[in-house]
């Protein structure tokens, strides 16, 4: 998705995409000081880990490009590689569409320091019960570096998808008929506005919501992204408002 | 699916054959095993280190000892930065086992493993190109950091890491050649240097192609920690292909 020029040297291919098994790949959802060499402990208590965070990203660029579950959000991708989805914008736009909607739920049941709406400073600190009170500050923060990262990620990948919905639907699906293809909704480019809509309110509470030095720790992408969406988002806001005004 | 010659050209996977006396054994020895450090090297055995997940030292060594990384920082701000690694960036981008980290550099590998120093390196590197509130302290701490500016300062770390490499270097291959490449690429971008960043990609890229870390059969005979580890660096990779 981010590589569209293709002007990058591909870590896969396509057929090595098709032959891995993801969840294999997966990390041990346990704190390094778990892991031994020729043995890992059980992550103690009700303390989550580090790497649980990890994998809750890994598994957003894991939805993004295929289905997490193949059987729960069957997709174009069971029946066409990418290759043949190229070449019929109906498939890739299933797929797509696919892909949206498993992105938009697959953050449901992450554990709640992980949530979008977890607050920084709540008092409910069993998930730390086990952890010393001088490293509590220090856990706090690294969680709330990846609920930015995770949150701030999730709504990208939404965001290009739809971008590449809207590039479908724009310039190839004009002039086609769906007629000899598998019924699919067509989404018009305004029905998609309140989805990015969302995603700007989204974005906006996750960046007003977290720390600055745990923005910072996720790179000037987000550090950027924090100047830009609150500029854009009061564009935003500013239009929405002359507009209504206006009808 | 093969490269042309790949097959020919089967790099090893064990330690670096560099001047330095390091003991040999598996790649996963080499770098990750708490107990394979060679103490004899050590120019200090004074230091106490605090074992939480989190810090790094608490009490670094004295600056009279010579170290590879002294024209970097000093010991102290080494620590520092490593520390601020451990607790700002390590949870996003996980390249290290933290334990067998923490005892490398208690024992100073660097002095004798240029391999871990390459990796010490790269995450000073990382740690000044996306933190520049940090990089603004060890500015203003009572012994400051040499560099003016973050991009002086990950410009520097490339070149010592260029410098550490010889002839050979990737003759022998291993996960913390990795780990210093892609951590160097990341600093590099979080600088500006995007053309530099790209092509170091494409090192880093290749680097885990040739570990088959996306390969779980790959796998077989690692140590936990080893696995734990290319774990992780497949998924650091998988986020770039997206």
């Amino acid at each position: 998705m981010q590589n569209l020029r293709k002007e990058r040297l591909a870590y896969l291919d396509e057929i090595i995409l098709s032959t891995l098994n993801l969840e294999e790949l997966m990390p041990l959802e346990v704190d390094d000081e778990m892991i031994l060499e020729n043995s890992v402990l059980p992550q103690p208590g009700q303390e989550i880990s580090l790497t649980t965070g990890f994998n809750v990203h890994s598994r957003l660029f894991w939805a993004a490009l295929k289905s997490t579950h193949p059987g729960k959000f069957p997709d174009a991708e069971i029946k066409a590689c990418s290759c043949i989805r190229a070449s019929d914008p109906f498939l890739q736009l299933s797929h797509l569409q696919g892909r949206l909607h498993e992105l938009k739920y697959i953050l449901d049941d992450v554990p709640a320091p992980l949530r979008q709406w977890a607050i920084a400073e709540s008092d409910d600190v069993s998930w730390l019960s086990n952890t010393a009170p001088e490293h509590r500050t220090i856990l706090k923060s690294q969680f709330a570096s990846m609920r930015a990262n995770i949150h701030v990620t999730h709504l990208w990948l939404q965001s290009i998808t739809y971008d590449q919905i809207d590039n479908i639907v724009l310039n190839k699906l004009n002039n086609l008929s769906p007629s000899s293809n598998p019924p699919i909704t067509i989404p018009r480019a305004k029905l998609t506005w309140s989805e990015r809509e969302d995603i700007c309110r989204q974005l906006l509470h996750i960046l007003s919501g977290i720390p600055a030095i745990n923005l910072e720790a996720n790179g000037h992408h987000l550090v950027s992204i924090s100047f830009l969406s609150l500029s854009m988002t009061s564009i935003f806001f500013v239009a929405y408002i002359l507009n209504s005004k206006s009808t | 699916m093969e490269y042309p010659g790949l097959q020919h050209a089967r790099y090893s996977e064990t330690s670096s054959n560099h001047d330095y006396s390091e003991s040999r054994g598996s790649i996963i020895d080499h770098h990750l095993s708490p107990g394979e450090n060679n103490l004899s090297h050590s120019p200090s055995s004074s230091q106490h280190w605090v074992n939480s997940p989190q810090s790094v030292s608490a009490n670094p060594s004295p600056l009279s000892s010579s170290y590879p990384t002294d024209d970097l920082c000093d010991r102290i701000m080494l620590n520092r930065i490593l520390n601020d690694y451990m607790e700002d960036i390590y949870p996003m981008v996980p390249v290290v086992h933290r334990p067998s980290f923490r005892q490398d550099l208690s024992r100073n590998k660097d002095i004798y493993s240029k391999d871990f120093l390459g990796l010490v390196i790269s995450l000073c590197a990382v740690t000044v190109g996306i933190m520049p509130s940090r990089f603004e302290e060890y500015r203003a701490a009572e012994s400051p950091i040499r560099f003016s500016t973050r991009t002086e300062m990950v410009n520097y770390c490339y070149q010592k890491l260029m410098e550490l490499r010889g002839h050979n270097y990737f003759d022998e291959i291993n996960l913390q050649k990795w780990a210093a490449s892609y951590l160097m690429s990341i600093a590099s971008f979080q600088v500006g240097q995007q053309n530099r960043a790209r092509m170091i990609e494409v090192e880093h890229t290749q680097l885990a192609r040739l570990l088959d870390i996306h390969q779980i059969s790959s796998y077989e005979g690692l140590n936990c920690i080893e696995t734990q580890l290319r774990k992780k660096a497949f998924w650091l990779m998988w986020y770039i292909y997206v």
